[in-house]
């Protein structure tokens, strides 16, 4: 909220805020707990303009656009030539005099105008820097001027040697949201008492409550609801200085009665609401709660549908404003209004919070009205706002208030008791009873001592006090935090020891690393059209309200956001991306608690060149299937003590002829990986191939057992070469097996080195070159090792058909 | 005779020494030695030659014979090793490479900058006594919200700004839920920080993003009091931007605490003089804090009464852009591997 220094001058005697100086208490606020985010100037800097009436107007003799006026600042008569079309006699503008400066500087001197002499010039409110009170085309009358005024300075009459605070007011206190909320803040520091201005109303017309009445049907929602009757107002600009006013704290004035309630709202904090009283049928107001079906069509123009939950503002007829929210279009004051009714109420914060957000409406009265109006300002709000309305548009104020007042506190009113003891041990020091009342009282708090403590009447501005803690800290605030002394935490504990969970994700991040990927973190949302059409939309989370279509899904797995990464790299000019990323997924439930089905996972994502470019090779073949596997083979060993399986896989997002699911040595699945459907590249606007591979965190998380070390035999190892055809239809791993389920304990290791398809092996096989490496405790003989080969040869021939070639 | 033999010997030394002189390599060597040591050699003849000799001269015509031929030995060894380090020598230069050409990298992988200030505020907290602890991206709002005293209708809850999955799940707004879930499961003491992804339906800007991280703390004991609060991230601070940064605790709201507080840190681009970063306050707000609200003590069914404590909860993302100089928090997102490689030893 904006809050202007001199506004909040108001409400104190003369000179006391200005004793500790506007940046010194927006320090003080800000450790109280109203950060003040920015201070600034309102008004752009200008001198030497005073208040001039101008008292003849006479016609430039050399010139048909220009006029001769003599003009008046209180000490004798003085002539300025003017241009301006809308220049009358009786008027009072800015006559900026010679020496004067201008914003842009602009300087006044003495001069001659088309042969005439002119002793200064009467002011736009652009030429003052004022742009937002009239435009550049005519001078600015300044409505509301006294005669008294003429001759002193714009800048003191108008208050514009202000300075204003930009506040970051917090949610709990919409008692300040306003001047007089900050002032009582404040006051406290300046050793005077804060006041309200006097009103001064004058009630010149017939009793109110011979012509109108309320009944508040809904008491719930609208405990106070208080009216008064103003005739015969003319809707017109308002005075000056309440338009300067408002423009500090940076609200643009409207008229003098959209203003006045303005005014008085940012003043006390009550928000008001002014109906054209011809145009509530039956002349009287209803406060009832909305009825099944029942519309409005708000100030905004907008048609909106209300419920029984909302209290609504109603003549006989029909709702004319949703209350404490926004007012209907139907009785709006119009320059046309000849009799305007005006709303002072209080209103439920719960349930007018409540309908402001089921409405979706924001507006300053909402705002204030759900974090809480002090009921009793109603009163003063009302006939202040009513005051002002009678000064600016000249109306008539009719007798009296209609509706319900605020109910008067009664001494019993309940009171919160405050236990010092409690109070040392939540502040963390030992605050003296007097000191803690001594705070208390000065922000309004009602204060009695009791034996253990103080027993505390909570004022009715503030909503955000209900118990103990709520004082605890009022005080703790008040006297302030920096009073609070450092205490070390209680038996300084022992470093604590990373999670199993902690230590398993460090472990898989240090194997993705060493095998060449970067860490990533990607969104978490995805649109439908990555996946397109291979992945079900029922198969994943949707948000109910999404910051736009293409972040309407939670990810269901990583890769749909990693892929995406490393097709942005490769658009970029990457020629080799890998990347890797440890973070949740989603799919939907079923989950007894009603949230989704989330699991930590792991994704491995790259494309480009299997290598970095080298100086001494031609090119580097591209990333495929099997540097996908080895990294994945490298990340689950080293991170997780995992020697994976990879067997076919049917997962539509995958590359129908290279997709695998890993399993774990035991047959269970935890993941996938593969080559990415071409179309979901594509959907990334990358044309390339993209390998993936995903597995859930959890299967991965496991303390791996403690490394039992075998001894190594020191005996020589034997190696024979074997080339196996083998039918199309038989996997390599099947083969593999097949040899070692037909070698025995002699056969120590086995790899292979070839596989090959053509001419030279039949349709429908192919060959596969394995490296047999034989090692024993004692040094194995050429003809056992032939014996071996050949019991292997045998087997393969009679159990699975496979030849030698 | 004795006199011609000597003679006759050190001409053929001589000789030999001016051959080996003349030799460019290892088999001119090995000829010389065959004519002077071989079979046939010149040497080899004049000892055969000693048998003939009168009995009394031979033991000294032995002894130099023998004399010559150590001699010769030495000297064809001699040369034949300062031709083989020549040699070598030409080989090395042979091989000679350009070691300004660029090595063979294997690539090694970069941790995400915010794994790395995440990991490096843990650890300071892990060191302070708090252990890990985690919880869900989706949350029900009973964790994220009215288990933290923000019940249906709170002003805090609708600046949330929350991206709800259905009435009763939202993506987390914050990691205090963690919170409650720790609270739900044991009795205090309860000391832990929780880092994690949060949400909110912010519009991806320079200093927004929809996903961001926080590191949530708690401490819950008897007897915990502001003045611990106050301490513990104090040292905090001093530990992880250096002890000279000033802090200031501001009063603050938050529902789930009370007190509460903003910590504001000396402003680590100005040192407190004011300037663009702080926006001439001098000040940074680092963190929000306070003691747990004892509503939020008795929704998990903790004595509120006997218990107390403190929480704080921080944004990780901007204090890797305050560290790393880093102007855009998409840019965190976005996993440009030019910016990733970047943080390759930290």
């Amino acid at each position: 909220m904006n809050v202007s220094f001199r506004w909040l001058t108001t409400f104190f005697p003369l000179g006391a805020l200005d004793a500790i100086g506007a940046e010194e208490l927006a320090r003080r606020l800000t450790l109280q707990g109203f950060p003040v985010d920015e201070v600034r100037r309102p008004f752009a800097a200008f001198s030497g303009v005073v208040l001039g009436k101008v008292l003849a107007v006479r016609p430039h003799p050399n010139a048909d656009r220009l006029t001769l006026c003599t003009v008046s600042a209180g000490d004798g008569e003085r002539q300025v030539v003017c241009g301006a079309p809308n220049v009358e006699v009786g008027a009072v503008y800015g006559y900026a005099m010679e020496g004067a400066q201008l914003p842009g500087e602009r300087s006044i001197r003495r001069t001659k105008i088309r042969g005439v002499e002119s002793q200064g010039m009467l002011c736009s409110a652009p030429e003052l820097g004022l742009d937002a009170l009239g435009s550049a085309e005519g001078i600015w009358p300044l409505p509301g001027a006294v005669e008294g005024d003429l001759g002193r300075d714009l800048r003191e009459v108008l208050d514009l040697d202000d300075v204003v605070f930009a506040i970051d007011v917090t949610s709990n206190r919409g008692d300040a949201l306003s001047h007089w909320g900050i002032a009582r803040e404040v006051q406290w520091m300046t050793g005077e008492r804060c006041t309200l201005p006097e009103v001064g109303l004058a009630e010149t017309g017939a009793p109110a409550a011979a012509r109108t009445s309320v009944s508040v049907e809904d008491p719930d929602g609208c405990p106070v609801y208080l009216g008064r009757l103003i005739d015969g107002a003319r809707v017109a600009r308002s005075p000056a200085w309440m338009q300067t006013r408002l423009l500090a704290v940076g609200q643009r004035p409207v008229n003098n009665i959209v203003d006045a309630t303005n005014f008085v709202m940012l003043e006390c904090g009550q928000p008001l609401h002014g109906f054209d009283f011809d145009r509530l049928l039956g002349g009287r107001i209803i406060v009832r709660r909305g009825r099944p079906e029942e519309r409005i069509t708000t100030l905004d123009g907008r048609e909106r549908r209300v419920d029984p939950e909302m209290t609504m503002i109603a003549d006989e007829d029909e709702a004319v404003a949703i209350g404490g929210v926004m007012g209907g279009s139907d009785s709006e004051v119009t320059d046309a209004t000849s009799t305007v009714f005006l709303e002072s109420a209080h209103f439920d914060p719960g349930r007018l919070g409540r309908t402001a957000r089921r409405l979706g409406i924001v507006t300053e009265a909402s705002v204030r009205f759900a974090r809480g109006v002090d009921p009793a300002i109603t009163v003063w709000g009302l006939d202040r706002a009513a005051a002002l309305i009678a000064e600016g548009a000249g109306g008539q104020v009719a007798e009296g208030r209609v509706g319900v007042p605020p109910a008067v506190e009664t001494a019993a009113a309940e009171r919160i008791l405050l236990r010092m003891a409690r109070l040392d041990a939540v502040a963390g020091r030992s605050i003296p009873k007097g000191e803690a009342r001594g705070v208390l009282e000065a922000v309004g708090f009602g204060v009695e001592e009791t034996g253990a403590g103080l027993a505390i009447r909570v004022p009715g501005w503030r909503f955000d006090v209900a118990r103990e803690v709520d004082l605890i800290e009022e005080v703790a605030r008040l006297s302030g935090y920096d009073r609070v002394p450092l205490t070390p935490l209680p038996s300084p504990p022992v470093a604590s020891a990373a999670g199993s969970g902690e230590r398993a994700v460090r472990r898989l991040s240090t194997a993705a690393r060493a095998a060449g990927f970067d860490e990533a973190r990607t969104p978490s949302f995805v649109g439908e059209g990555v996946l397109g059409a291979i992945f079900p939309v029922d198969k994943m989370v949707e948000l109910r309200n999404p910051i736009s279509r293409e972040n309407r899904f939670l990810r269901p797995f990583i890769f749909t956001t990693l892929g995406g990464a490393v097709c942005y790299n490769l658009k970029r000019g990457a020629e080799r991306v890998k990347l890797f990323e440890i973070g949740h997924a989603f799919a939907p439930g079923p989950r007894t608690d009603g949230l989704p089905d989330e699991s930590r996972r792991l994704a491995l994502a790259a494309a480009g060149d299997r290598g970095p470019l080298d100086w001494s090779r031609e090119s580097s073949p591209p990333y495929d299937f099997f540097d996908l596997k080895g990294d994945l083979e490298d990340v689950l060993w080293h991170g997780a003590a995992l020697r994976a399986r990879l067997v076919p896989s049917e997962r539509a997002f995958l590359h129908s002829g290279r997709r695998a699911e890993i399993l774990t040595p035991d047959g269970a699945p935890i993941g996938f990986c593969g080559e990415l459907d071409p179309r979901v590249a594509w959907s990334w606007g990358a044309n390339a191939r993209l390998y993936v591979a995903e597995c859930d965190l959890a299967a991965l998380s496991s303390e791996p057992a403690t490394v039992l070390a075998e001894e190594i035999s020191r005996a020589p190892a034997v190696q024979r070469d074997l080339a196996l055809v083998v039918p199309e239809a038989h996997a390599a791993a099947e083969v593999v097996s097949a040899v070692q389920d037909a070698a025995g304990d002699r056969l120590a290791r086995i790899a292979v080195f070839d596989r090959y398809r053509g001419p030279q092996v039949s349709e429908g096989a192919y060959s596969l070159g394995l490296r047999l490496t034989f090692q024993a405790e004692r040094t194995l003989t050429d003809s056992e090792v032939d014996a071996s080969v050949e019991r292997i040869v045998k087997h393969l021939a009679e159990q699975h058909g496979y030849t030698l070639r | 005779m004795m006199v011609e033999l000597r003679d006759r010997l050190e001409n053929l030394r001589r000789a030999v020494e001016r051959d080996l002189e003349a030799a460019a390599g290892p088999t001119e060597v090995e000829a010389i030695r065959v004519r002077a040591l071989g079979r046939k050699g010149s040497l080899t003849g004049e000892a055969k030659a000693i048998g003939a000799l009168a009995p009394e001269e031979r033991p000294a015509a032995g002894e130099l014979v023998n004399r010559i031929k150590g001699e010769i030995e030495a000297a064809i060894e001699a040369r034949e090793r300062t031709l083989a380090e020549t040699q070598l020598a030409a080989r090395l230069e042979a091989e000679r490479l350009d070691v300004t050409l660029p090595g063979r990298r294997r690539g090694q992988g970069t941790r995400h900058p915010i794994t790395i200030v995440t990991d490096e505020l843990i650890e300071i907290f892990r060191r302070m006594g708090f252990e890990v602890a985690t919880g869900p991206e989706a949350e029900t709002t009973w964790h994220n919200f009215e288990a933290l005293n923000i019940p249906p209708g709170h002003p805090a809850r609708e600046e949330m700004d929350t991206l709800y999955i259905s009435d009763e799940v939202v993506l987390r707004t914050h990691t205090s839920p963690v919170q409650i879930r720790v609270m739900e499961e044991r009795d205090p003491p309860v000391r832990i920080v929780c880092p994690g992804r949060v949400f909110r339906s912010d519009t991806p800007d320079a200093s927004h993003s929809p996903y961001f991280h926080q590191i949530e703390g708690l401490w819950v004991d008897e007897g915990i009091s502001l003045a611990h609060l106050k301490w513990a991230l104090t040292e905090f601070v001093h530990r992880y931007f250096g002890p000279q940064i000033d802090v200031r605790f501001r009063p603050s709201y938050f529902p789930f605490t009370e007190p509460s507080a903003e910590l504001d840190m000396g402003c680590l681009f100005c040192r407190g003089a004011g300037c663009r970063v702080c926006k001439g306050t001098g000040w940074m707000e680092l963190l929000g804090c306070g003691m747990v609200h004892p509503a939020v003590l008795e929704a998990v069914g903790t004595d509120s009464e006997r218990y107390t404590g403190f929480a704080w909860g921080l944004g990780v993302d901007r204090i890797a852009m305050l560290k790393h100089g880093v102007g855009d928090i998409r840019l965190f997102f976005e996993n440009d591997v030019r910016f990733l490689h970047q943080f390759a030893v930290a």
